[in-house]
């Protein structure tokens, strides 16, 4: 794995330790994001993914390491830098006492988005995520796949240069599902850089550039899937059989027969 | 039962539903001795003074079984209001194979259980003197008979959490934004109702009056509990019978009530309310509140807070505070004159006039600036994840906390001002003290909600660490007093004569003492609010 010149990288992290309590739920990873890549972070759950993500947003604080974004140091000019940046959480935890729009035009204001470059961005988001006529009534009463949409039209009405998208296809109909992937791809044509975590092994290897594989907190493997093919030695598999053999859970036939028994 | 728990942290003693029946115990047994201690004293009066309070105690032992379901209801409409509005349909309950009246029989069950700690203290202070007047036998049945009580009104709570919940569907679904303005007057209503009835000067002159409306209004059932343990106490066993087996009967119908209401109107799906329709406009802001010199971002934070105070249905029970300790107040002028209050006149200018503003202002803002960071409850985690400084959010959070209170001690203000009617200039000072007042412990329950907050979600949220509330409510209303005394006494020295002119300024020593409270609370407030804002923990 060669490493990456820091002009080139959107986001670095260094060294991120993260414990909650005696479980070290990240151990010292070291990541970059390149600009213009979409790089997919895999690991079963409890891995570490979502806390290495809160990390480079800010929402935790990390035990020791760095964050870099553009190469600056994410603690030194959090505001600026969060500006940057767009993230849609796992489980989106939005304010379900406002409606649709509102929620989205509160996040745009915190961006400090203008009105008048809002209003069509927002209304082409509400067409092509089919929330047009849904986005007047409360957040409470949407399902999940309308709150996915929701969170991702917000993650996007500020144009951010680094997308953290943590499970984000979560939820969404195939439809929108295919529709935010060729989003994500369009935007990284246009220099967006995505960090983007999913347990859908196909969604990775169709999407990705490259892929980061995560267990018990670390990074095991990253690179390529091609690249990965070779580490796994397994030439010629799919995804999903390199990752079973990196996460040591390749034993899932035998678990399947004890569950059904 | 373990509904209104953490759902974090480690185990705790509170969170055993046994521990209700070990309070219930504690209570029955200290209250039983008071009782035993009180009906002591009145038997060793002379009997012309204990004759009067020995009529009063028979026609309390006659209450007790209407008032314990009253009391359920109170408390469970209450617990109802502030239930949180993501749990009212997520209930497992809705999918798990259970029937509508195995589930209305437990939850009826879980309600007179969770409020058992009401008959075990009425049940104890009156077992001495029942006892002591040889009515032994009548508490034995006034126990029973209550505890039925309080089974019905658990059921009858069953019945308003269902018509609740379908009601607030239908008028969701279709008033749009009037269904939020209506749901807050139901609330405060509501509230405003239970705080009438509830009151105590009013429950104090309805005891007198009870057992003579009795024989009016007995086709009540709530009220045949009482009359089988009036009966009881005449010795008329044959009304006594009836009435007993009728209180049961009537238990029985409301469980078979609320089974039947809970099948028919309870909705597992929650309502889609359209706040607003037409197309798509940008919010541009808010000139007003540009006005206080807010920028942009901290407009949308207020906005947003706002509106969560006026939609979210656990929220709108704060709004009620002004209200309810407004009617409180008033039931003091009506009910006891001798308050001075309402005849209006030169001579009822006291500075004590105003301390319901003082303390309505200074409770109300207190508290709701104190669940200004909890009641985001986990979606605080975005305001962590929005390029945000620390101190953007604690002046949003300050200054929408500041409007409402200082709206409600306006609002009391001029209450308190038409009913004493006293000078211009005292006016003016007792308003100085009061916007001070409620400034002050705005600025210390944001202080306080920033260093204990429960972002928890759960069925009932607490949005403040309970310890912290215990501390908050001690310092904000020693503050209150400190900062009211210099007033007080001035108005005091005022009266003495020759000393009128020299001792007014002395209300400025609370301004001072206030302009001191501020300034400090106000950084503190800033320091918890930037270690809050280190790293989301909930």
């Amino acid at each position: 794995m060669e490493a990456i010149p820091d002009q080139q990288a959107a986001l670095r992290l260094v060294s991120l330790y993260k414990s909650y309590g005696d479980i070290k739920a990240v151990k010292g990873i070291n990541l970059t994001l390149k600009r213009g890549e979409i790089l997919g972070l895999l690991g079963p759950n409890g891995s570490g993914k979502s806390t290495t993500m809160k990390m480079v947003l800010g929402i935790l604080k990390p035990d020791a390491g760095e964050v870099f974004v553009y190469g600056q140091n994410e603690t030194a000019a959090p505001v600026e830098l969060k500006k940057r940046l767009g993230y849609v959480p796992e489980t989106p935890q939005l304010y379900e006492f406002l409606t649709g729009i509102e929620y989205i035009d509160f996040v745009a204001e915190m961006y400090g988005v203008a009105p008048a470059e809002r209003k069509e961005r927002v209304s082409h988001f509400l067409e092509g995520m089919q929330l047009a006529g849904h986005e007047n009534e409360m957040i409470s009463g949407y399902s999940q796949g309308m709150k996915q949409k929701i969170a991702l039209i917000s993650a996007l009405v500020h144009k951010p240069e680094i997308l953290v998208l943590d499970e984000a296809l979560n939820g969404l109909d195939p439809r929108s599902a295919r529709l935010v992937k060729d989003l994500l791809r369009e935007l990284a044509s246009e220099g967006v850089s995505i960090l983007f975590s999913t347990h859908v092994l196909e969604i990775a290897q169709a999407l990705c550039d490259r892929v980061a594989i995560m267990y018990q907190g670390t990074i095991m493997a990253e690179g390529t899937v091609a690249e990965l093919r070779q580490t796994a030695g397994l030439p010629g598999s799919s995804l999903e059989e390199v990752f079973l053999k990196m996460t040591g859970t390749d034993d899932i036939g035998e678990v399947v027969k004890a569950l059904s028994r | 039962m373990r509904s209104g728990r953490s759902g974090r942290g480690g185990e705790s003693l509170f969170r055993n539903p046994a521990i209700i029946a070990v309070i219930d115990g504690v209570c029955f047994a200290a209250c039983a001795l008071i009782g035993f201690a009180l009906i002591g004293v009145v038997l060793a009066l002379p009997a012309t003074q204990a004759a009067p309070l020995i009529s009063a105690v028979k026609e309390s032992l006659v209450f007790v079984p209407a008032l314990v379901p009253s009391v359920v209801l109170v408390a469970g409409v209450l617990f109802e209001l502030g239930a949180s509005s993501k749990f009212a349909s997520s209930d497992s309950i809705n999918w798990l194979p259970v029937t509508q009246a195995e589930y209305v029989a437990a939850s009826t069950v879980s309600v007179a259980y969770a409020y058992s700690v009401v008959p075990s203290v009425i049940m104890g202070v009156t077992l001495g003197p029942a006892v002591r007047l040889g009515y032994g036998g009548t508490w034995v049945e006034m126990f029973l008979l209550s505890c039925v009580s309080l089974f019905y009104g658990g059921a009858i709570v069953e019945i308003l959490r269902a018509a609740i919940n379908r009601v607030s569907n239908v008028v969701m679904g279709r008033a749009r934004r009037g269904a939020l303005v209506l749901r807050l007057a139901a609330t405060i209503g509501m509230i405003l109702a239970v705080e009438v009835i509830f009151n105590f000067v009013f429950l104090i002159d309805l005891v007198g009056t009870f057992t003579s409306a009795l024989n009016a209004v007995a086709f009540l059932p709530v009220l045949w509990a009482s009359l089988a343990v009036r009966a009881s106490i005449v010795g008329d066993t044959a009304q006594n019978a009836l009435y007993s087996v009728a209180t049961i009967l009537f238990s029985g119908a409301m469980l078979w009530a609320a089974v039947k209401v809970r099948a028919r109107y309870w909705s597992p799906t929650p309502s889609q309310v359209t706040v607003m329709g037409g197309e798509y406009a940008p919010g541009t802001g808010s000139p007003f509140f540009s006005l206080f010199g807010l920028s942009p971002v901290e407009v949308a934070l207020v906005r947003k807070d706002l509106k969560g105070l006026t939609r979210r249905r656990e929220l709108l029970q704060y709004f009620a505070i002004p209200f309810v300790l407004a009617i409180v107040f008033l039931f003091e002028v009506f009910f006891n004159p001798s308050s001075g209050l309402g005849s209006g006149g030169a001579s009822q200018t006291s500075v004590g006039d105003q301390l319901p503003t003082w303390f309505v202002g200074g409770l109300f803002g207190l508290i709701i600036s104190s669940i200004s960071f909890g009641q985001e409850q986990r979606s605080a985690s975005l305001l962590y994840s929005f390029p945000l400084t620390a101190k953007q959010v604690l002046r949003a959070k300050l200054f929408t906390s500041m409007l409402l209170a200082m709206l409600a001690t306006v609002g009391i203000f001029v209450l308190v001002t038409v009913l004493s009617k006293p000078p211009p200039l005292v006016a003016l000072e007792n308003l100085a003290i009061a916007l001070a007042i409620a400034a002050q412990e705005v600025l210390i329950g944001t202080a306080f909600g920033a260093k204990y907050p429960d972002f928890q979600e759960r069925p009932r949220p607490r949005f403040v660490d309970p310890y912290g509330v215990i501390l908050m409510v001690i310092v904000g209303m020693t503050v209150v007093v400190v900062t009211a005394l210099p007033a007080i006494v001035g108005e005091a020295l005022s009266s003495l004569p020759g000393v009128q002119s020299e001792v007014r300024p002395l209300f400025l020593v609370s301004l001072a003492f206030a302009a001191a409270v501020i300034g400090l609370s106000y950084s503190w407030a800033s320091r918890e609010t930037k270690k809050l804002f280190v790293e989301f923990k909930w």
